[in-house]
């Protein structure tokens, strides 16, 4: 079925380049293949070439519903704009895939959580953190505050304010939960 | 050290200059000199130029001595490669390149970046490396293929594969974690009854026999009986019926027909086969090895599965780090599902709201009165004991229960007197005591664990801990009753069967099996019925019916610890029984095997996600060391029974010895004697007390170097908090002699060209020094009024 047409579009040597580039085998590959194609339609099918908007992307089954989704394609857009070509997406899957290394899902998750793109995570970028996961009941702005003061007691250590990278990967060492849920399973 | 203005004026004209002969190249960068300054600096740097970030500054300067040595034109790719970390300078020979690439494979770039990098990468000319170890490189080439191979196959063959990923979508990772602990536990049971039956029961059940030949009756070794085996074999009778009722019965306990099949120990005679290797084959030996290996493979496993997450996952910096933990580590990436995510979102409200009215409630508990406290005290004392006593009365139960059911059933008359539905119900009652209390206890426990008025974590963690306690301890209960049973004293001469006061069993081991089969029978029993028998109706409830009070009691929740302590005591059950019964492992796989389909019914259609968001890391390692510890305590009957114990005269494949043990004596009586030198000496008891001295010398170097580790640890830190206010002491000083106030600054909020990586102002540092100081931190306006003063 899906794989046959897919084995057509993609040469040995491509598969083999995008083998040594990623955590996945020849299978998986071809399999984010299938997903990526399944995000097409009839008029406009996808090949390899192509690449996809923001909105259709966000039919993907994994990013349907998650509150990062927006952030997750701007990071991995390429061109900037908030589309994906196949080896944006690819790399996506890449990167959450359950054999990627932690030090990388940790450099992509402060990316992701870093919401003003100032290279740190600052007060307003956790506020925007914890909002977005608690839905649609958010916390009164007193609990807001008292949860970020901790946050920084907790993870602060040089005491300005801001999580820089190395203090993510601090936090990242200690809270086994953000790797941990940090994936898609292909 | 305090510079004085002028040294300040001179420093600031000399950055002012180097800020002017290096415009700013970014666009839109704010206009202040200073913050032109404070983008130059190497922390500030945008993305694409600091992947190396995660190269220590030792590799950087190896690295750049290496250039100086070395000085070569380097391409522009190759440069960026060296700042990420990646030592490119000498590239020799195939292995460097394989090197490379791997560290490119790790890097956290687009994959147009990496292309890059390999394509430069190949184009450079690379002579054949000759081989050293592992022989040529075609031999390296084919290692590789074949690792890539084998992964290959086992994405491929990934069991249940697909099914973990509905549920993940569906219930999240915590769930998941369960699944994949049963897969887990799953496979460990198929391996033991794959080794027991390749290596004891086919044996026995293919290969004639030889009698007791010298094989198994070694030379010179005392300990042994064949004449006894002569006239107590026959005496050992089974009683078997046609009739189906009855033929059911046995089925499921374990007596009748069933006794004499190849699940139980008393099938197994203790005789030299005749295999087609050499022509002998010691079956006590094969017995006896099988399973030592069998718990040796159970226990390596475990130790391995147990590592890979310790390396993960440390203990105590875990407390420090429950709010880090919860918002960053909050949402499930994995969840696909509209419904699941809308719980999730109010689980992690809750979780979060709930975290914080219990620190407010802690400040509150702290300012309590002396009495209050008197009072909590008395009243957690009075509970603590309440559960001693509950425990003790289960275990009295217990024993009280199997004591009484052995009697009835050394009773020869027993089946004629009592109906056959009286009978089964009696031949099960210990289990369905063990059962019963399990089940019940708990619910108890989590009643009274909340006058005790502990913080919910604690709470959760006590109420388990009460929970594993009562299984262990039915369980030690159950085996010391049975062992008072078995080494009741009065027993008659010739056959060794107890009389009078003391129960008689021919076989006592099957006896022992058959007990644990019950337990394991019930068990998977039970599961059944609860799952179909709470869960689907609550399901069918809140489907059907519209009233108001349905939609209250709703769904049922997916209790992953009490699942994960279910398999966990499946898994005692197997370890304990498999000595006694061979393939009671069988058992465990099939019942896992069910276990899984039937949970994952559950998972999908039947429950809700947990409400405490559950954190499977950490619980992971509980439920290990849990596993461990039951996994240690099988490992003492079984032992004690192997050593100590007489075997029965008229059963098993031990009958003509003393001691189990006697087989290995004799096994070795029959090597050459120059080997049963070198294996006494190994045996000796100075050369296990080498041994003790040896390893713990291993493990106070190794207790000590960790320490030493976590005192650096400490100073880094220290060190950590003193460069950030080295920082800001400096930020300060610059802000107080340009004259410009730190809050005049306004963040930039220009979102960066679209044409390229990201390369807008960083200009948080006037950000995170407004923050500072709107924060209150005291000691940084110490500081400015130091610098006025």
């Amino acid at each position: 079925m899906g794989t046959s047409n897919s084995v057509k579009n993609f040469t040995e040597e491509e598969l083999r380049h995008y083998r040594k580039l990623t955590v996945f085998t020849k299978n998986e590959i071809l399999h984010v293949y299938e997903k990526f194609q399944s995000l097409g339609t009839k008029d406009e099918p996808l090949d390899k070439d192509s690449k996809i908007s923001r909105e259709v992307m966000y039919n993907l089954k994994e990013l349907r519903v998650n509150p990062f989704r927006d952030r997750i394609v701007t990071v991995f857009s390429s061109r900037g704009d908030g589309s994906l070509t196949f080896e944006d997406f690819l790399d996506m899957m890449s990167v959450f895939s359950v054999k990627s290394p932690r030090e990388v899902k940790a450099e992509y998750a402060f990316r992701i959580y870093d919401f003003d793109e100032d290279d740190y995570i600052g007060y307003e970028d956790i506020k925007e953190l914890v909002n977005r996961q608690t839905g649609e009941e958010t916390l009164t702005a007193m609990d807001l505050e008292r949860l970020i003061d901790n946050i920084y007691d907790e993870s602060d250590i040089d005491e300005d304010g801001t999580i820089s990278y190395p203090e993510f990967e601090n936090i990242v060492e200690n809270c086994p939960e953000l790797i941990h849920r940090f994936r898609f399973r292909l | 050290m305090v510079l004085t203005n002028s040294q300040m004026e001179y420093i600031l004209h000399l950055f002012l200059e180097e800020v002017n002969t290096h415009p700013n190249r970014r666009k839109g960068a704010a206009t202040s000199k200073v913050n032109a300054f404070i983008a130059l600096l190497p922390s500030k740097q945008p993305i694409d130029r600091q992947m190396s970030r995660r190269s220590t500054t030792a590799k950087k300067r190896a690295i750049a001595r290496n250039n100086k040595i070395h000085p070569s034109k380097k391409d522009p790719e190759m440069e960026e490669l060296e700042e990420q970390g990646i030592d490119v300078s000498n590239l020799e020979d195939e292995e460097d390149v394989h090197r490379v690439m791997n560290a490119i494979k790790q890097l956290p770039c687009p994959l147009a970046a990496k292309r890059r990098f390999r394509a430069k990468l190949l184009q450079k000319e690379i002579k054949q490396s000759s081989g050293c170890c592992g022989g040529s490189n075609t031999n390296r080439q084919n290692w590789r293929k074949f690792k890539i191979w084998k992964k290959e196959m086992s994405y491929k063959l990934e069991p249940w594969g697909s099914w973990l990923k509905n549920v993940e979508g569906h219930q999240g990772t915590g769930v998941v974690s369960y699944f994949v602990f049963l897969r887990w536990l799953f496979f460990l049971n198929l391996v033991i009854f794959i080794l027991m039956l390749l290596f004891v029961t086919i044996p026995y059940v293919a290969f004639s026999n030889n009698g007791y030949t010298y094989v198994v009756t070694g030379s010179g070794v005392s300990g042994m009986s064949v004449a006894s085996e002569q006239t107590c074999s026959p005496l050992y009778q089974v009683n078997v019926s046609s009739d189906a009722k009855t033929l059911i019965q046995d089925f499921l306990q374990g007596s009748g027909w069933m006794e004499k099949t190849a699940m139980f120990y008393g099938f197994y005679d203790s005789q030299d086969l005749n295999s087609f290797v050499a022509g002998h084959y010691s079956l006590p030996l094969a017995y006896l090895l099988t399973s030592l290996v069998i718990l040796l493979f159970s226990l390596i496993t475990m130790a391995r599965y147990t590592m890979q997450s310790f390396r993960e996952n440390l203990e105590d910096q875990n407390e420090k780090h429950q709010y880090c933990n919860r918002v960053f580590g909050g949402w499930d990436f994995a969840l696909s599902e509209e419904g699941t995510a809308v719980l999730k979102h109010r689980s992690l409200y809750k979780d979060l709201a709930g975290e914080l009215a219990e620190q407010r409630h802690h400040e509150a508990r702290k300012n309590m009165s002396s009495n209050d406290k008197c009072r909590l005290y008395t009243i957690r004392f009075f509970i603590n004991f309440m559960v001693i006593c509950i425990l003790g009365g289960s275990g009295y139960l217990i024993y009280w229960v199997t004591d009484w059911v052995t009697s009835f059933l050394a009773d020869p008359n027993y089946k004629t007197n009592n109906d056959a539905i009286v009978v089964l119900l009696v031949e099960f009652l210990p289990s369905l005591t063990i059962t019963a209390l399990n089940g019940i206890v708990p619910l108890i426990f989590g009643i009274v664990v909340k006058a005790e008025n502990y913080t919910p974590e604690f709470t959760i963690k006590i109420t388990l801990i009460r929970t594993v306690f009562l299984r262990l301890a039915s369980l030690a209960v159950l085996i010391a009753t049975i062992y008072r049973i078995v080494s009741c004293t009065d027993k008659e001469t010739t056959c060794n069967v107890g009389q009078n006061a003391c129960d008689s069993l021919r076989c006592w081991e099957t006896y022992v099996g058959q007990n644990f089969f019950k337990l394991i029978v019930l068990d998977f029993l039970v599961k059944v019925g609860v799952t179909l028998g709470y869960e689907l109706p609550r399901k069918i409830l809140t489907t059907k019916c519209d009233a108001a009070i349905c939609k209250k009691i709703g769904l049922a929740e997916f209790d992953i610890p009490k699942n994960v302590l279910d398999i966990v005591y499946t898994q005692t059950l197997c370890w304990l029984g498999f000595f006694y019964a061979p393939l009671i492992p069988a058992l465990a796989t099939i019942s896992m095997f069910v276990l899984f389909y039937l949970k994952y019914l559950s998972a999908m259609y039947n429950t809700n996600p947990p409400e405490i968001p559950y954190k499977a890391s950490k619980s992971n390692n509980f439920f290990m060391i849990v596993l461990m510890i039951a996994f240690f305590l099988c490992c003492l009957p079984v032992g004690y029974t192997m050593v100590k114990l007489t075997p029965s005269y008229g059963c098993g494949p031990f009958r003509i010895y003393s001691y189990m043990t006697v087989c290995v004596d004799a096994t070795i009586s029959n090597f050459p004697s120059w080997l049963q030198t070198i294996i006494g000496i190994f045996t000796s008891g100075s050369f296990i007390i080498i041994l003790l001295v040896l390893l713990s010398l291993i493990i106070y170097y190794t207790s000590s170097k960790s320490g030493a580790r976590a005192k650096m640890i400490v100073m880094l830190k220290e060190q950590m908090i003193m460069e950030g206010k080295d920082k800001q002491f400096l930020l300060n000083r610059i802000y107080e002699l340009t004259g410009e106030k730190p809050g005049a600054k306004k963040k930039d909020n220009k979102r960066p060209p679209s044409n390229g990586p990201r390369n807008g102002p960083p200009p948080s540092a006037v950000k995170t020094v407004n923050e500072v100081h709107q924060n209150g931190n005291v000691s940084k306006d110490n500081d400015i009024e130091e610098l006025w003063a």
